[in-house]
């Protein structure tokens, strides 16, 4: 038995998804270990569980974002008045995240996390952080806006301080399932000795943070690229110091070559399906043509491009509807212009979205299933929805072309389409409906394909093994 | 709130000439130390009168001792107060909870008079003086503290000339007034006289206060927030509290020092003084007000706009550099002005040092005096600049440094007073004078590293929002307050503690952490954060929150509205067409106005610029592009000339100018220019025609065509010419073209005839000659051919058929006999004197020789007109031939009868 850490970020067990219930799955099926879990949320408000916890669970222990901590008077004036030139010079070459040195960086996170400089306040109001600031702005941006530029920096260090500080609970093994601040978190764990790290990417951090940051209004164009260094800067110190790094799928084991990691460390482990669970359900099929969705009603799942494709094919489909099955509270605007959409296309008739209910009671009788989403990892939902036997159109992101396309010696079990093309969408579900023998040999495709490369076993024998290898090795040092 | 600034700097650069500078610095003078010099000067004549009436030196000395301990005492209580709630009252503004300021004055007001009365209560507890003047100066006491807070109440509105004013009237009352008691006195059993004085200042100052209050109370119309809430500051804001604390005692504290140790006396067992020490302090004082005024023009003027510029610089958009050279602006303009203002002030009190010996002598002043004026004089001198450093301090809110400066003031001013007490006269204000030279070195010293670091420091402070919590607070307002009742505190409490809890509002932010649930950051997806602000530091409507749109780079907005939602042109909250700055219109109370479009000019029904008939918000035609559709009609349906469709403009009037009523539309009356009526009927001739003939429609009823019997037309203009003037230059009516008069230059009229009636010939336009006579020869006057006196045209009279008549007159009144227009007695030929002008002469005869008094050819005494008596003797009794009544000549030889 070893005692393990999950490290994760605005994740389990406060929100819904696809990484929490791999996480449920992980605790429940190794029961033999004890796990804490350390939660990275924006605000302690964020900290109401969804799922129930498993008995061995034994702590939860939650970091929240921006630390308004106190200043002590003393602390600041040894900061601010006595020579600091060296962590100054150290600290100027860590603000440049794209060129600098992980050994440093680790090296210099190591003292702020043992208070070195005193509290995260302390250290990002005091001259030791203003001056190098100065330095870096006067060198890099001067022509940029000066209040942006020392609130993005100053945001950036007192959240990465914070997190550094706090007190984590004591384990064998540092599981993070995800880079960026949970990585870097499980990293200086590594780096301090306490215990041994793995890191399980479902996607690939500084990739998302990157698309999400692009696309924001709230962060000023000339700073963009640092709030990206810095998100590649927190994958490439927890890559460094992860003993193992996993991923579901070989595309992302390359990106994450490419990014840093040391391919020896690179595992990849798959998500796994217990087939009962769906496998032997007692089909309902009914005469109308039904087509799936299971997703939350978010942005990235790209729900309105699905609206929109299942209009444009709705001319040539009879007898049809759409179910978006699935959470609708995650984001009520995002939803609510969901639903306008569907009216002013006049399809109350042929839309339904279900809320949150039993999935198992819908892939019963559904004929097709959809999955439009911008960004994905190994998605559960076309795990879920194959081992049901229901075939998929899905866009060509994360593992799905994969999954559905690329099992040549057992066969297809879907469509691909590209990201985002309605078009597509409404070409290849006309072309499903029309074809109904392929739309059953690729239920039986996706059946098999699940039970062979993505069976609960593979997934559950390849994390022990881990565990078990980390534990021990932990121990004999 | 008028920025005193702006009219500052108008009234500084458009006076090039000497009196608008001199308005310009009476104008600052007023309201920078107003308050102060009007006090000062109703004081010094409330002296001036009572040392006229008030015999007893006592009660002299007894009303000043009592108005210099209120006045020292109510600033040691209100300053510390108004720098916690100037500084509470800024918060308020800049968060806009301006709602709870009315409160808060009445919350302030409250604890002041509180304190004041306990405080002056327990002073006078056991003074001998009677009880009358003992509540008399209470009250005063209690009414000034109330006066200071409210002053600064009205001074953070920047409303100076008010404060000014209130204190005028204020103490136009107390003089008034006390001038009427002094000569009309109540009858007090004690200290009568002082009494009254005491009683006609607190009316005074009573009335200053009632007009600073009710001001206050009209401009704070809104009741939020709590009474007490100020009191929350005291925790966070101790150093402003204890900042003007120490200041005010650092003033004072010399003083009372000289009071208890130094040379003073005790006056009605109550109030010390030292009325030498307080003489000089007060004309030291009163020197410095050039300085005072010239630092207040130059903060508002100079000093504001650079500091202004370069927060907006460090808060958005400036880069490093911006803000580096802003802040080196600011400081170039403040150490430059700052200087400048010591080095005139320093000339200005060294010359009173100078000056004053002169002055002393003359008046055959105490020297001991002297030298304490002298010393007095640095030393406000360097209290002064202390003060202004201090208020730097604060505009760049340094605290600890202004409460190190405060506190330095006072305790080198208590250390050093206490020693030179010991040494006696000679040394008072000794003390003083080095803690405030020292302090003011202090001061400096701090500016100057304030300035080195402030840009670090304002970004440090950046990181910290007070978040002041105060449990006491609560209770306290529970005893303070009248309706203070405990459900109303419950219930505070609760939607408090309510409010707290309440997780993310609609918008999806959490309002403790201020993060925004979607985007996990403190933006929400529209990029704005908690308090309306985005990235940039900008609201919806491009404001930051110092009032700058980043969007139009001015203070309005593209529609031309300000932070505050005050429009450009119109000055109010709304805009020409009625819209308000978040676009809602004041008449229909909707985002539409009463014709259906937006602010931004959409029509509510068709969605685009024009309404469904194809008109735009500002009645362009959406066809044609114009004001007028391609009927010639405008929105409104009146085409380019005013007119509707039917021929009538907007209030009824036809093109021809005629309403249904008969009105006229440019006279306002029944009959038009021409005086004519709707039905063409002239009222003033009573016919179809007026006076000239023309009728309604201008056709002449002698000609029968628009132009008369001169060719003039109903207009005046000429049928050749075309102008207003004939061919010889004359309008209808007789004016001349070239003279602009009713005659030509060569003096005749339109008709040929000069200013008495002849043409060029002579003749009037009778045929009279300027005699009279016509060609025929018939007299005008007569209409015969003889004149008045029967001549005829060739000068020969009618009766003598001569040219000369029966009294020897011809034709043009010359005297046959004299060959002047007199006869040998002097009358004309009308009778009348030569000298006198009458029918008499001088001596009383008439003409035919009678005398106007008797009637007769004889005088009164006797003698007719040539000077004999009956006997044809004169009076000296000689006849004609010259010989008397006895046969004598004039030498006296007889010569007989």
């Amino acid at each position: 038995m070893a005692k393990i850490c999950l490290i994760c970020e605005g994740s389990y067990p406060y929100v819904v998804g696809g990484v929490s219930s791999w996480v449920q799955d992980l605790i429940n099926l190794n029961k033999e270990h004890e796990f804490s879990i350390l939660c990275i949320i924006p605000n302690e408000e964020f900290a109401v569980s969804k799922y129930d916890l498993p008995d061995n669970v034994k702590e939860v222990k939650n970091i929240t974002l921006n630390p308004d901590t106190p200043v002590n008077g003393f602390r600041m004036f040894r900061n601010n008045y006595m020579k600091k030139e060296k962590v100054k010079e150290e600290l100027f070459n860590l603000m440049n995240f794209r060129d600098t040195s992980v050994e440093k960086a680790a090296k210099l996170l190591e003292s702020f996390s043992r208070k070195k400089y005193g509290n995260p306040m302390e250290v990002v109001v005091s001259k030791v952080f203003w001056d190098p600031l100065l330095r870096y702005y006067s060198e890099n941006y001067s022509s940029t806006n000066y209040n942006v530029f020392y609130w993005t920096y100053r945001n950036i260090f007192l959240n990465l301080i914070g997190i550094l500080q706090e007190k984590i609970p004591k384990a064998d093994i540092y599981h993070s399932v995800a880079t960026g601040y949970a990585g870097v978190i499980a990293a200086m764990a590594g780096y301090r000795g306490k215990g041994k790290v793995i890191l399980t990417e479902h996607g690939i951090y500084p990739r998302e943070r990157e698309e999400e940051i692009v696309h924001a209004q709230w962060v000023d164009k000339s700073f963009k690229s640092i709030w990206i260094d810095f998100f590649y800067f927190l994958s490439r110190i927890t890559y460094k110091y992860s003993d193992v790094v996993v991923t579901l799928f070989d595309y992302n084991r390359d990106l994450q070559i490419k990014n840093g990691a040391d391919p020896s460390k690179c595992l990849v482990i798959p998500n796994g399906i217990d087939k009962s669970r769906f496998g032997n359900l007692d089909f309902e099929k009914r005469d109308t043509f039904s087509i799936g969705a299971v997703l939350r009603v978010v942005p990235i799942k790209d729900v309105k491009m699905m609206i929109k494709g299942f209009r444009v094919a709705l001319r040539k489909l009879r007898n049809t509807k759409l179910y978006l099955i699935g959470p609708i509270d995650e984001n009520p605007e995002y939803y609510k212009e969901c639903v306008q959409m569907v009216k002013s296309l006049e399809m109350e008739d042929y839309v339904e979205f279900t809320g949150k209910v039993n999935v198992a009671d819908y892939y019963k009788f559904l004929d097709l299933l959809l999955l439009t989403s911008i960004s994905e990892g190994q998605p559960l939902s076309i795990l879920e929805g194959l081992s049901a036997g229901i075939p998929f159109i899905a866009t060509d992101v994360g593992n799905c072309r994969e999954i559905l396309t690329e099992k040549t010696e057992i066969g297809e079990a879907g469509v691909i389409i590209p990201p985002t093309s309605y078009v597509d969408l409404a070409d290849s579900l006309v072309k499903m409906y029309q074809s109904r023998d392929r739309l059953k040999e690729m239920g039986e495709n996706g059946k098999k394909i699940v039970e062979k490369y993505y069976s609960r076993e593979i997934f559950i024998e390849g994390y022990r093994k881990i565990y078990r290898e980390l534990g021990d090795k932990q121990w004999q040092e | 709130m008028a920025g005193i600034g702006f009219e500052f700097r108008k009234l500084f650069s458009e006076s090039d000439s000497t009196l608008g500078d001199l308005k310009a610095i009476a104008y600052s003078t007023l309201i920078s130390v107003g308050p102060w010099l009007i006090t000062t000067i109703s004081l010094n004549f409330l002296m001036h009168i009572s040392r006229e009436y008030i015999f007893i030196r006592d009660e002299r000395v007894l009303f000043m001792s009592t108005v210099l301990y209120c006045f020292i005492f109510s600033q040691l209580l209100a300053t510390p107060w108004q720098y916690v709630v100037t500084r509470y009252m800024s918060d308020c503004i800049y968060q806009k909870r301006s709602n709870e300021l009315r409160k808060t004055y009445i919350g302030i007001i409250k604890v002041i008079i509180i304190m004041a009365f306990i405080i002056g209560s327990l002073f006078l507890r056991n003074s001998p003086l009677p009880y009358y003047y003992k509540k008399m100066a209470v009250i005063l006491f209690t009414l000034l503290s109330a006066s200071w807070i409210g002053m600064c109440f009205v001074n953070v509105l920047k409303n100076y000339k008010f404060v000014a004013f209130s204190y005028f009237i204020g103490n136009l009352l107390a003089m008034v007034l006390g001038f009427y008691l002094i000569k009309n006195p109540i009858n007090f059993p004690e200290n009568f006289l002082a009494t009254n004085l005491i009683f006609a200042y607190a009316m005074g100052i009573l009335l200053t206060f009632l007009l600073l209050s009710y001001y206050l109370l009209s401009a704070f119309k809104e009741r939020g927030g709590t009474e007490f809430g100020f009191l929350k500051y005291l925790k966070g804001y101790s150093s402003l509290f204890f900042m003007g604390l120490f200041y005010i005692l650092g003033i004072w504290v010399h003083l009372f020092i000289v009071w208890t140790k130094g040379d003073h006396y005790i006056i009605a067992g109550t109030f010390t003084a030292s009325p030498f020490y307080e003489v000089a302090l007060f004309y030291a004082f009163f020197i410095t007000i050039p300085s005072m005024v010239y630092f207040v023009v130059f903060l508002e003027t100079k000093f504001f706009p650079d500091y202004k510029t370069y927060y907006a610089h460090i808060s958005y958009k400036g880069t490093l550099d911006d803000i580096d050279k802003s802040l080196a602006t600011m400081m170039d303009v403040l150490k430059r002005e700052m200087f400048y203002c010591m080095e005139m002030q320093f000339f200005i009190s060294i010359s009173f040092a100078l000056l004053s010996k002169l002055i002393f002598e003359n008046y055959g002043l105490d020297l001991y005096l002297l030298d304490l004026f002298r010393i007095s004089l640095f030393s406000a001198f360097c209290a002064v600049f202390i003060s202004m450093i201090i208020t730097i301090f604060l505009y760049f809110d340094a605290r600890i440094q202004a409460l190190m400066v405060s506190f330095v003031f006072f305790i080198t001013d208590l250390l050093f007073s206490l020693y030179f007490v010991k040494f006696g006269n000679e040394y008072t204000g000794l003390g003083f004078f080095l803690s405030s030279f020292i302090t003011l070195l202090f001061a400096n010293i701090l500016l100057n590293r304030l300035f080195k670091n402030i840009s670090y420091t304002t970004f440090y402070r950046q990181n910290f929002k007070k978040i002041i919590r105060s449990p006491l607070i609560n209770i306290l307002d529970k005893f303070l307050s009248r309706k203070g009742y405990l459900p109303v505190i419950v219930i505070i409490l609760l939607s408090g503690f309510l409010n707290g809890c309440s997780r993310y509002d609609e918008r999806g932010f959490n309002n403790i952490t201020k993060h925004n649930w979607h985007t996990m950051s403190t933006y929400d997806f529209s990029g704005y954060d908690i308090q309306g602000y985005n990235s940039d530091g900008a609201d919806k409507r491009g404001f930051t929150s110092l009032g700058w749109n980043i969007y139009t780079d001015s203070p309005y907005d593209y529609y031309s509205f300000d932070f505050y939602g005050r429009h450009s042109v119109t000055g109010t909250s709304f805009d020409e067409n009625g819209f308000d700055a978040s676009g809602y219109n004041s008449e229909t109370g909707s985002v539409y106005n009463k014709d259906g479009f937006k602010r931004e000019g959409i029509h509510i029904d068709t969605g685009t610029a024009f309404n469904k008939d194809g008109w735009g918000m500002y009645g362009v035609n959406k066809d044609t592009g114009e004001y007028y559709d391609s009927n010639g009609y405008n929105i409104q349906g009146y085409d380019r000339e005013g007119y509707d469709r039917k021929g009538k403009d907007a209030e009824g009037f036809d093109r021809e100018g005629w309403n249904e009523n008969g009105v006229f539309k440019y006279t306002g009356t029944t009959v038009d220019y021409r005086g004519f009526e709707k039905d063409g009927y002239n009222p003033a001739t009573k016919s179809k025609y007026d006076e000239r003939g023309f009728d309604f429609k201008g056709i002449h009823n002698k000609t029968g065509t628009k132009y008369d019997l001169l060719k003039f037309d109903t207009e005046g203009i000429h049928k050749d010419t075309k102008t207003e003037f004939d061919v010889n230059g004359w309008t209808w009516y007789g004016l001349n073209s070239d003279t602009r008069d009713y005659y030509d230059v060569n003096g005749y009229n339109k008709e040929g005839y000069d200013k008495s009636g002849y043409d060029d010939r002579g003749l009037d336009s009778d045929g009279y000659n300027r005699s009279g006579w016509s060609r025929k020869g018939i007299f005008k006057g007569t209409g015969t051919r003889y004149d008045y006196y029967g001549f005829d045209v060739r000068g020969i009279n009618k009766e003598t058929g001569s040219r000369y008549d029966e009294y020897g007159w011809n034709s043009r009144g010359i005297s046959k006999k004299t060959g002047t227009k007199y006869d040998s007695l002097g009358f004309d030929r009308n009778g009348l004197h030569q000298t006198t002008g009458k029918n008499y002469s001088r001596d009383g005869w008439k003409n035919d020789a009678t005398h106007i008094v008797t009637g007769t050819g004889y005088d009164p005494k006797g003698y007719d007109i040539y000077g004999y008596d009956k006997d044809g003797y004169d009076r000296r009794g000689y006849n004609s031939s010259g010989i008397d009544r006895n046969g004598f000549d004039r030498e006296g030889r007889y010569v007989g009868e």
